[in-house]
């Protein structure tokens, strides 16, 4: 499974990396990002399974992305996880209604996160 | 025309359900309708052949049919009044039993009447019931079979082979009733027994719809609320007859907008091809909210609600929402009020600990100065003073007052909560001031009458620890000095200097009962002053030449009828440089002119309500209203005050008070 990581920050980036080789089989292939136009960037010339995505990132924050990848025929079923400090449901409940097939609310565990992705894969 | 059928639909409705009022049972409702129909049809049968028959001459048939119309009327009358249907039906079945057996017995028209009386089977078994139709039925097939069959029984010959026609047809019609009547009364034991079941789940679901303790209900795809819904809903929206009314369009107005929103998409969501009913669990938005009633127009209530959605799926599509809704509100107050109280508590103990040394007589003279000051500000109000900034000035000056004592007795709770409400009052002070505005003030008065009971509690409670004797001897202490030696302690501390009291040539005994309290505030006053701006740090003092404790002098005379304080520290002084410069840059003294004025002059200035050289306002000083409430104390009792100074080495205040 391929999944595209995509968070402003490094050190968020590598823990949530490093989380998710903890969790998974070592086959697992691992992305990452720094903004939204760096991912959609991926995204146009990759396949990805699974998008772990933060909301507050410069250029194309999370938000957007979610909408312009939900307007694109190859990327209406990909799955996204998005990744919040906000915990307020109102703004979850709008990604939702975007598009975004589950969140996480910062900080992120292994635990959270592997409940969170085993939602989308039941079979995993 | 329609207007005209309707009527008429309704006169006959009328007619036929007579006596049907208070019946329940729709078996018993179907026979009344049915013995009215029957009887009326029969009415109006017999009179029109009774007027034939007359025109034709045959009087004696005319006239039985006659009596039978009117005892079929009397049945229908009987029946409208008394309701009693099972007699009216003996009746009519009777009168048409005996008319159908003459009317045989007659022939009629090419025995044309051997035809008509085919229909008792019918009319006896609908309307009697089963078996006594069949009884009456059975006496009516041996009538018929007597009249038909024995020769010379009837006024005409029927013959055997007709005889045996008319019997089998009647045999035939016969069973066709018999056959319906049993169906048609089977079919309806099934629908009551089923109805009488869906009645009795019904009880139960209202039973349970009207005592559940939260609000039940359901929401369709245009999220209206559904039909069966508990009562507690209606408590607690304040709303009756909730039923197709929109969810949104109760919650619109009363809860956040950004909620608001959300709820719609939200709840959108469950109608969605694809749910996930886990997550729509985790986001529900409204798991706990605040809802704002308009209570009236003054204001509106606070309710606070705890909502759960399910999705009720069926064929793989959510067709309703179940929603519960529970009104939390005394819970969350309960929580709030629990949380005020520990908070309090909290504070109580702290406080407590903070006095339990302190001497209890020093307590209660705080809390005496301090009502004593509430009560006069109370008075200023009552009275008919115009000039409201006076009024707040005084209120000002004698929270500062309050909250001076607070300090010196380490009441740190207090005299921050009265420094809180000094810091309000300093920023009103200077504008017109209002009314209304002033009254906002008297409700901080209120709050700090409650913090004086608190103390006044505490003291109780630290007394009730204390022996009578320990009391005694604390109460005989010079309660003057005593507060002085407090005040210095608690700033000495937060100034880290050092400072040596000399009272040797003060007698306490000298102040009179009526100056108690002034020179308590003044001494305390100046105390604080001279702690905050006189006395100088050790190091500095060091570098100075001079000790490294400072020394506060106070002492008192009596002669010719006035008493003297003198109150005099070792500090820097008062430097007339620096207060001028000061106060050129205090916008009340703009317009003065510090050039031509003498040093004494320029000293004067700090007994001014707006001058204060302290850089920062602390809690002890730099609010410049201390020596202005000193000279406005002394000037009110007939006084007066003079300040000396020597620029690096002393600074003293001496107050004459007449006696």
């Amino acid at each position: 499974m391929k999944i595209l990581v995509v968070d402003d920050s490094r050190i968020m980036r590598n823990i949530i990396k490093n989380t998710l080789q903890y969790l998974h089989q070592p086959d697992d292939e691992y992305v990452d990002a720094a903004d939204g136009v760096e991912a959609l960037e991926i995204l146009m010339h990759n396949h990805i399974d699974l998008l772990l995505l933060d909301w507050n990132m410069p250029r194309l924050n999370g938000l957007e992305l979610v909408k312009k990848l939900r307007s694109m025929e190859q990327f209406v079923h990909l799955p996204i996880i998005m990744i919040t400090s906000e915990a307020a449901k109102y703004n979850v409940i709008e990604a939702i209604k975007e598009g975004v097939n589950d969140y996480l609310v910062k900080p992120v565990t292994e635990r959270g996160l592997l409940s969170k992705i085993k939602r989308i894969f039941p079979h995993l | 025309m329609a207007g005209f059928l309707n009527s008429i639909r309704r006169f006959w409705n009328n007619i036929t359900t007579s006596g049907a009022a208070g019946i329940l049972s729709m078996e018993q409702k179907r026979r009344v309708v049915f013995l009215n129909s029957i009887d009326l049809a029969g009415m109006f049968i017999l009179l029109a052949f009774s007027v034939v028959n007359y025109r034709d001459n045959k009087l004696l048939i005319a006239a039985s049919l006659l009596s039978a119309f009117f005892i079929l009327f009397f049945a229908l009358i009987y029946m409208r009044i008394k309701k009693k249907f099972v007699l009216s039906g003996y009746i009519v079945v009777i009168t048409i039993f005996f008319l159908f057996l003459f009317l045989l017995y007659t022939g009629g028209v090419e025995k044309s009447y051997s035809l008509w009386i085919q229909t008792f089977p019918l009319v006896a078994i609908f309307i009697l019931g089963l078996r006594p139709g069949l009884i009456a039925t059975g006496l009516y097939f041996i009538g018929i079979s007597c009249l038909v069959f024995i020769p010379q029984a009837a006024q005409v010959e029927y013959g055997f082979s007709f005889g045996v026609r008319v019997i089998g047809s009647f045999i035939l019609v016969f069973f066709f009733a018999l056959f319906y009547e049993n169906i048609r009364s089977q079919t309806q034991e099934t629908l009551e027994k089923l109805s009488s079941d869906l009645l009795a789940a019904k009880k139960q679901t209202d039973s349970i719809m009207a005592h559940v303790d939260e609000g039940i209900f359901l929401l369709d795809s245009t999220l209206n609320i559904g039909s069966e819904y508990s009562r507690e809903l209606e408590k607690i929206f304040g709303i009756k007859n909730l039923e197709n009314r929109s969810l949104l369009n109760l919650l619109e107005k009363k809860i956040d907008e950004k909620i608001f929103s959300a709820t719609k998409d939200y709840l959108d969501m469950f109608f969605k091809p694809t749910i996930n009913i886990q997550l729509l669990e985790e986001i529900n938005p409204l798991d706990r909210v605040e809802l704002h009633f308009v209570e009236s127009d003054f204001g509106f209530i606070t309710k606070y609600l705890e909502f759960t959605f399910a999705p009720i799926i069926s064929e793989e599509k959510t067709g309703n929402i179940l929603c519960t809704v529970k009104d939390i509100t005394e819970e969350i107050e309960l929580a709030k009020k629990l949380k005020a109280q520990e908070t309090r508590t909290k504070k109580q103990m702290e406080q407590l600990f903070q006095i339990i040394n302190v001497d209890p007589a020093m307590l209660n003279e705080f809390i005496l100065d301090a009502e004593s000051e509430l009560e006069n500000i109370n008075t200023l109000l009552k009275s008919d003073e115009k000039d409201y900034n006076l009024i707040i000035n005084s209120i000002y000056q004698s929270v500062h007052a309050i909250k001076g004592n607070a300090l010196l007795l380490g009441l740190s709770h207090t005299s921050k909560k009265l420094h809180g409400i000094e810091d309000e009052i300093s920023e009103v002070r200077e504008k017109e001031l209002s009314w209304n505005e002033l009254l906002k003030f008297t409700i901080r008065l209120s709050e700090i009458k409650n913090e004086i009971n608190d103390v006044k509690d505490l003291v109780e409670r630290v007394l009730a620890f204390r022996s009578n004797k320990d009391v005694k001897k604390i109460v005989q202490k010079d309660l003057l000095i005593n507060a002085v030696e407090r005040t210095i302690n608690v700033l000495s501390k937060e100034r880290n200097i050092e400072v040596n009291l000399v009272t040797d040539n003060f007698n306490s005994k000298a102040v009179t009962a009526k100056y108690r309290k002034v020179v308590k505030d003044i001494l305390i006053q100046l105390t604080r002053n001279s702690l905050a701006h006189g006395i100088e740090e050790p190091k500095v003092r060091s570098s100075l030449a001079k000790e490294k404790v400072g020394t506060i002098i106070i002492s008192s005379a009596v002669e010719d009828g006035k008493f003297t304080l003198s109150f005099k520290d070792d500090g820097r002084g008062l430097n007339a440089h620096t207060i001028k410069e000061k106060a050129k840059s205090i916008e009340a003294f703009k317009n003065m002119d510090f050039d031509g004025m003498t040093d004494q002059r320029v000293l004067s200035l700090i007994f001014h309500p707006r001058f204060s050289t302290a850089k920062e306002t602390t809690f002890a000083a730099g609010r410049g209203i201390g020596l202005n409430l000193i000279k406005a104390t002394v000037e009110k009792n007939g006084g007066s005050l003079k300040v000396r100074s020597a620029r690096g080495k002393f600074c003293e205040f001496v107050i004459t008070l007449p006696l």
